[in-house]
């Protein structure tokens, strides 16, 4: 929940700006628009009640108010800004020790002792948040010593730095860091970046005891959030088999410890245990990064399968051609025969259908294509009635449809029947000449006048030829097709796609894998091209050597095609990732597959901390906004700390003996799953284990000059 | 059919051979008298060729002194059908669509 600690809604001072003047109607408005959850109004030696009564009133319990001031104070040396923000239960003393530390004072120039302010709020029921460091009027180190020394309850006193980086640094260090708007120009004021609770509080109250890391508050704010236990078997390098029950929250849950542990062996658990309850997942290992590329970048022969190319054309060319022959002339006998013979029987003379040639039957084609389309309808209907695709229509609509795929149906089938009638009435009328040609030939002892010279067949099968070969050909040259599907982003204008280029071979295609190797398909190629080129000349030794390279090297139609893979970036220029872009890609395509649940083991791994800051956590704590399940098995301090995960897993591995330490850095705490007596400090064990121990913590923190 | 689009076919007597002979550029000779088809076939090939180049039909002229009229009368029935296939040939849909839109193959 968005929180601002920090809101001004009046200009007090000399010289502050009056775009920080705002009425109760709009204040609720923005912060609305804002979706601040907790708003403390913070102005400037002011502490105005009328005005935080009304702006309450008005925001109708659509988000918090709490009444706050923002005070000038000073001790002999510096002078700084502190914050006090009040339990909004205790708004009339809040008020009462604002008049008794400002009375009558002119509040543009006012400014309190820092013991006094200390004197007067002591005991009551507030937070201090002081400026820090980047901040005009921070509070000095003496002064913070101050300040711990007096307030009893030190998970009061907050500090606010001016940026994110800084607070971050501070967070990681231990210290209490919060920011607010402070508000310049209310019509900017949605666009500020405001620091979010990961435990939803209602009350001034909660947030105290979630400050103060209260146990039972703490579980309850958890318990919000929804939380599966998930019973795994984990098999551990010894071979031995466990059983463990594993709290996992729709949040972060972070598994850590050192090498060794068995982090690894949780996350395998973990996934199977998810994969067999059919739940979606996107799973990252780091170990298995090369060989996810690998398997990417593999061309599986089932893959051109998928392909929808129009192969029919090649693959009945190769059935057809493998019976192919030449149409014979009809005999210059039979013509001499028929002159010889004409004669011999006046009888037969006057029988003229013996002078009677062939009828030009037109081809099959017709017929074979409605004969393709009633068998395409006739599939549909089946298809309805065996997978029951009628269920979501009514009796009527069903009716309907099964109707219309009946006239349909019907159609088809009258147009099939009448093209093979036609075709089949020529033939027909074209073999009853035959054979009363034959017949009569018998009986008169004379030839009737030949069918034809056999030119107009001989042609049409070396005008077939040459057609189908050309459409081969053509096919050949121009089928190709691109799919293009990304893999991730390098940056925020860097991404890359991987490249699947189907091609069917005509030249040398580098690069690309073939059910044949290169000489075996250029070969064949060559052969059909001569085919083509003399498909109206001298052609059969051709047909036959086509014939012998298909049967020699068991050529099938999809041999012929060819699959290329590749990385290209968004300009569509082939790119080849280095190791590190390599994870840093698939890390990303883990993290932005749309799943339910996300599985991440060592996503640190080889990567910068700029690539964990600027793309993983960023993402990480978007996918726990989503109410995702993420699972990380980190060594990386950044991640498991700074997502502030709903559960961490602690793994160790000490005298043989495995152990797992469950918790959270809420309540700081992470205990034995075995034995619940047994228990460590979360923050501790973090230092020890992601941050190499105290001394290299506090080395590190002192070489940075962060304290 | 202008003369241009004219080829001619002379029967003739060669070595008292019936030679039916289609002169084309590269002229195919038919022997009459033999029973082989080898020759009808190649003849099929050039006729089929040549009509790529150009459309054409076919004319038979009897050399002068040639005399079997059995010959004549087969050659006369034997052109006369040939025609007819080859106009029926290069009228086809299929002849029109290789050779209408036939491009770089």
């Amino acid at each position: 929940m968005k929180i601002d600690f920090h809101c001004h809604t009046k200009s007090v001072k000399q010289g502050e700006t009056e775009k920080r003047n705002i009425d109760s109607k709009r204040f609720v408005e923005k912060i609305n628009d804002a979706n601040v959850k907790i708003v403390a109004i913070t102005n400037h030696n002011d502490f105005d009640k009328k005005q935080y009564e009304e702006f309450v009133e008005e925001a109708n319990e659509s988000f918090q108010i709490w009444p706050g001031i923002e005070l000038d104070i000073k001790d002999d040396e510096t002078e700084a800004h502190l914050i006090i923000i009040s339990n909004p239960n205790c708004l009339n003393e809040f008020e009462t020790s604002i008049n008794n530390l400002i009375g009558d004072n002119d509040k543009s120039t006012f400014i309190a002792n820092i013991e006094d302010v200390l004197n007067e709020f002591n005991n009551k029921d507030v937070i201090y948040i002081g400026h820090y460091i980047g901040k005009k009027k921070m509070l000095s180190p003496k002064m913070i010593e101050l300040m711990e020394k007096t307030i009893e309850e030190k998970y009061r006193l907050f500090l606010e730095p001016s940026n994110y980086k800084t607070l971050s640094v501070m967070s990681d260090n231990g210290f209490r860091a919060i920011m607010g708007s402070d508000v310049q120009d209310w019509e900017k004021y949605s666009s500020i970046n405001l620091p979010e609770l990961k435990l939803e509080v209602d009350s001034f109250n909660k947030f105290l005891l979630l400050a103060k890391k209260d146990v039972t508050t703490i579980n309850t704010l958890l318990q919000k959030k929804e939380k599966r236990d998930i019973d795994i078997s984990i098999k551990l390098k010894n071979k031995k088999v466990i059983n463990q029950t594993i709290p996992i929250y729709n949040d972060i849950n972070v598994i850590f410890g050192l090498k060794g542990t068995g982090k690894s062996c949780i996350i395998d658990g973990l996934c199977d245990k998810y994969i067999k309850d059919g739940i979606d997942c996107s799973i990252y290992r780091a170990k298995d990064v090369d060989d996810t590329i690998k398997s990417m970048q593999t061309i599986n022969d089932n893959e051109k399968f998928e392909v929808e190319f129009d192969l029919n054309i090649l693959s009945k060319f190769i059935e057809k051609i493998s019976k192919w022959k030449d149409n014979n002339p009809t005999s210059l006998s039979n013509y001499i025969e028929y002159i010889e013979t004409k004669d011999n029987n006046k009888n037969k003379k006057r029988l003229g259908i013996t002078k009677l040639k062939p009828i030009k039957n037109n081809s099959t084609e017709k017929y074979d294509e409605y004969l393709e389309k009633r068998k395409t309808i006739d599939n549909i209907i089946n298809e309805y009635e065996d997978n029951n695709l009628y269920e979501f229509l009514d009796d009527n609509d069903k009716n309907i449809l099964k109707e219309i795929n009946n006239k349909i149906y019907i159609k088809y089938d009258s147009f099939t029947k009448e093209e093979y009638i036609k075709y089949k009435s020529i033939e027909l009328s074209n073999n009853c000449i035959t054979k009363i040609k034959e017949k009569a030939d018998l009986l008169s002892s004379s030839k009737s006048v030949p069918n034809s010279t056999g030119f107009f067949e001989f042609a049409k099968n070396r005008l077939t030829l040459k057609n189908e070969t050309n459409n081969i050909l053509k096919l050949l040259r121009e089928t190709k097709k691109i799919e293009e599907e990304k893999i991730g982003n390098l940056d925020e204008d860097k991404e890359v796609f991987l490249r699947k280029e189907y091609k069917t071979f005509f030249d040398n295609e580098t690069g690309f894998k073939f059910g044949q190797t290169a000489t075996t398909l250029k070969s064949v190629l060559k052969t059909l091209k001569n085919v083509n080129k003399k498909s109206l000349e001298d052609v059969n030794e051709y047909i036959k050597l086509f014939n012998q390279e298909l049967k020699d090297n068991n050529i099938q139609a999809t041999d012929f095609i060819g699959i290329k893979k590749y990385f290209i970036n968004n300009k569509g220029e082939a790119y080849e990732p280095s190791d590190g872009e390599r994870i840093m890609l698939i890390l990303d395509r883990a993290l932005f597959e749309n799943k339910e649940v996300y599985i991440l083991d060592e996503p640190e791994r080889s990567l910068g901390n700029n690539f964990i800051n600027d793309v993983v956590l960023p993402r990480i704590n978007e996918l726990a906004k989503l109410k995702k399940t993420i699972i990380i098995a980190t060594h990386n301090a950044n991640i498991a700390v700074r997502t502030l995960p709903f559960v961490s897993i602690l793994k160790e591995y000490t005298k043989g003996e495995y152990k797992t330490y469950i918790g959270n850095p809420f309540v700081n705490k992470l205990i034995n799953q075995d034995n619940e007596e047994d228990f460590k400090n979360w923050k501790d064990e973090s230092i020890r284990v992601l941050e190499g121990g105290n001394e290299a913590f506090y080395d590190r923190e002192d070489v940075y000059e962060s304290r | 059919m202008n003369q241009d689009n004219i080829i001619n076919v002379e029967l003739k007597k060669e070595e008292d051979v019936d030679i039916l002979e289609f002169q084309f550029d590269n002229p195919v000779k038919i022997n009459l008298n033999s029973s082989n088809n080898k020759d009808l076939k190649e003849m099929f090939e050039i006729l089929l060729k040549e009509l790529i180049k150009k459309k054409f039909a076919l004319k038979l002229n009897v050399q002068n002194n040639y005399k079997t009229e059995l010959y004549k009368d087969v050659c006369n029935e034997y052109i006369n059908a040939l025609n007819e296939e080859i106009k029926e040939t290069i009228e086809s849909d299929l002849w029109k669509e290789i050779f209408e839109t036939e491009g770089e193959n």
